[in-house]
C-alpha cells in the first residue's frame, strides 16, 4: 500500500462530530445503566461513586445522547440531507446487499452489488440508531420524571428502554467491527473526513460511479 | 422452622385510633410527619418515607344516607408475588418463606423500580438517602418471636398476627358473622389465586375493596413479566449472538486471509 493514497471527501465536520458525540454519549449511557441491568456490572457503581454518581452521569449523557441531530443539521444540513435522501431510498441493489453480506462478513468471496453513498448496511444500521433512539430517548425521559406521567406508562418504559438498549447495543457491536477491523479503509471517513478512493470502489460503486462523473476522481 | 406467618386487619373492629401508626414509628425510630389540615379526619395522604404505616379514614354515606367511617390499616401487603422483588434490579427486596417481603437496605440503589410497579403503590423513595422505604412486618421482632409492633398495641385487637393457618381461620369466621350486618363483607388477600399471589397483610372487609381504597382485582403489571422474563432474556441472547457473530467473521476472515497468503507465498505481495 503506497503512502499516499487518493481519498475523497466523505464526511464535513458538522456529521463527524454528531457521529461521535452520538458515539460517546452512547458509551457512557451504557456502562452506567449495565449494573441496572445484571448484578454482575455492580462494580460499575464503585467506579462511578456509588448509584447517585451513576444516575448523575447517566441524565448528563442523555442530554448529550439527545443532541446529535440537532446538530448536525445546524452544522451540516447538507450531510443531513445526503443522509435522509439515502435512508429513504430502498432499490434493488440494497436488498441484493444482505444476500451477499454474511459472505463479505465472513471474508469469503461476494457479489456484491454496487452500493450508494451509504450503502443498505449503514442505511439499516442509521435506521436501527434512529429507531432505538426515539425508544431510549423517549422511554428514557418518562423514567425520569416518573410523577409527570401515568404508572401504566412509566410501567411500560422499562422494557421498552430495554428493547432499545438490546438492540441499539449488539448493532454497535457489528458497527465497531466493521468499521475499525472488517472494512478499516470506512474509519477514516469519521476522522479526517476524507476515504481511500479504492475504498470507495469496493464498497460505494454507486457513489463513485457518480464522482467519476462529476470528474472528482479519475 | 418457617411457617408462614400473616397478619389480619379486620376493620369492622378499627376504632381508627391510630395507636398502630404511633407504635411503627417508635419501634422503628421514624420522626413525625408534618401534615396539612385537609378539612377530614385523614392523617397523612399517603406512605412516606417516614410513615410506613397508615390509618385511611374515608368517610362514606351509605344508600340509606347513614354517615361513616371506613378505616383501613395500610401498608405493604407482602405479596406471595411481589412485583417490588421482581423488579428490583439489585435483589433488595426478597420475599421470605415465613411470608415477609424483605427489604435489604444495603443492596438497595434506590431506583424506583419497586415503587413504580408495586400495584398497591406502597414503597416510597426517600430522595435524600436515595432508598426505598416500606413496612418489613417488623422483621427483627417476629425473628424473636414477638409481634409486630402495630400489631401487639392495637387497642381493639383489630390487628392480629398468627400463623397464616390460624389467621385464615379466624378471618373465616368474623367474616361468615359480618355478612348478616353487611351483606358485601369479605375477605382480602387470604386467597392465593388472586394477581398477586396471595398477601400475607390480609384483611376483613365489611364492602368491597375498592370503598376502602384496595384495587379489587391487584395484579403483578403484564409490563412487568414482559420484561423480566421475556425482553431481558432476549436481550441477553441478542448481545451474545452479536458478540458471536463478530468473533466468527474475526476467525473466518483470518482464516481466508492466511488462505491468500498461502496462495501468494513466491509470487510478489501487491499490497
Amino acid at each position: 500500500m503506497s503512502k499516499n493514497i487518493k481519498t475523497v471527501k466523505r464526511f464535513n465536520k458538522g456529521f463527524i462530530l454528531a457521529h461521535w458525540l452520538n458515539a460517546a454519549a452512547f458509551l457512557m449511557l451504557y456502562v452506567t445503566g449495565l449494573p441496572l441491568y445484571t448484578d454482575f456490572f455492580d462494580w460499575l457503581y464503585v467506579v462511578f461513586g456509588g448509584p447517585e454518581n451513576a444516575r448523575l452521569v447517566h441524565r448528563i449523557s442523555a442530554v448529550c445522547f439527545m443532541l446529535p441531530i440537532p446538530l448536525m443539521i445546524i452544522f451540516d444540513f447538507a450531510g443531513f440531507k445526503n443522509w435522509m435522501k439515502n435512508l429513504f431510498s430502498w432499490k434493488k441493489h440494497d436488498l441484493v446487499y444482505f444476500k451477499e453480506f454474511p459472505k463479505e462478513f465472513f471474508g469469503r468471496k461476494s457479489n456484491m452489488p454496487k452500493q450508494d453513498f451509504f450503502n443498505a448496511g449503514e442505511k439499516l444500521n442509521s435506521w436501527v440508531m434512529i429507531i432505538t433512539g426515539i425508544m431510549l430517548i423517549g422511554s428514557g425521559l418518562i423514567m425520569w420524571m416518573p410523577d409527570k406521567f401515568s404508572k401504566t406508562l412509566v410501567t411500560w418504559a422499562y422494557p421498552i428502554h430495554n428493547i432499545g438498549l438490546g438492540l441499539a447495543a449488539a448493532v454497535v457491536i457489528a458497527h465497531i467491527f466493521m468499521s475499525v477491523y472488517l472494512f478499516r479503509a470506512s474509519l477514516r471517513g469519521m476522522t479526517k473526513g476524507d476515504v481511500d478512493v479504492e475504498y470507495v470502489k469496493d464498497h460505494h460503486g454507486r457513489w463513485y460511479d457518480e464522482l467519476k462523473q462529476e470528474g472528482k476522481v479519475d | 422452622m418457617a411457617v408462614e406467618m400473616a397478619m389480619l386487619h379486620d376493620i369492622s373492629k378499627c376504632t381508627g385510633c391510630r395507636a398502630c401508626m404511633v407504635a411503627c414509628k417508635q419501634w422503628k425510630d421514624l420522626p413525625a410527619d408534618r401534615t396539612p389540615f385537609v378539612g377530614e379526619f385523614q392523617s397523612h395522604p399517603d406512605l412516606s418515607p417516614t410513615t410506613l404505616n397508615l390509618i385511611r379514614m374515608k368517610e362514606t354515606i351509605d344508600d340509606k344516607g347513614n354517615f361513616r367511617w371506613d378505616f383501613l390499616k395500610f401498608q405493604c401487603m407482602h405479596c406471595g408475588d411481589p412485583a417490588c422483588a421482581k423488579a428490583c434490579p439489585e435483589e433488595a427486596l426478597v420475599k421470605k418463606e415465613n411470608g415477609v417481603v424483605s427489604f435489604i437496605e444495603e443492596n438497595c440503589v434506590g431506583c424506583g423500580y419497586c415503587a413504580q410497579n408495586c400495584p398497591f403503590s406502597v414503597p416510597k423513595i426517600d430522595k435524600e438517602r436515595n432508598k426505598s422505604t416500606k413496612c418489613n412486618l417488623c422483621e427483627d421482632r417476629i425473628a424473636n418471636g414477638m409481634v409486630p409492633a402495630c400489631a401487639k398495641t392495637c387497642t381493639a385487637d383489630a390487628i392480629l398476627w398468627g400463623t397464616r393457618e390460624e389467621m385464615t381461620a379466624i378471618a373465616k369466621k368474623r367474616v361468615e358473622k359480618l355478612k348478616e350486618k353487611y351483606p358485601n363483607a369479605q375477605l382480602y388477600g387470604v386467597d392465593k389465586s388472586n394477581g398477586v399471589g396471595g398477601t400475607t397483610m390480609m384483611y376483613v372487609l365489611t364492602d368491597k375493596p375498592s370503598v376502602f381504597g384496595l384495587p379489587d382485582n391487584p395484579k403483578v403489571p403484564a409490563s412487568l413479566t414482559v420484561w423480566k422474563d421475556v425482553v431481558q432474556p432476549g436481550g441477553k441472547l441478542l448481545l451474545g449472538a452479536s458478540a458471536m457473530a463478530v468473533l466468527g467473521g474475526l476467525i473466518a476472515n483470518a482464516v481466508s486471509k492466511s488462505k491468500e497468503d498461502d496462495m501468494a507465498e513466491g509470487g510478489k505481495k501487491d499490497e
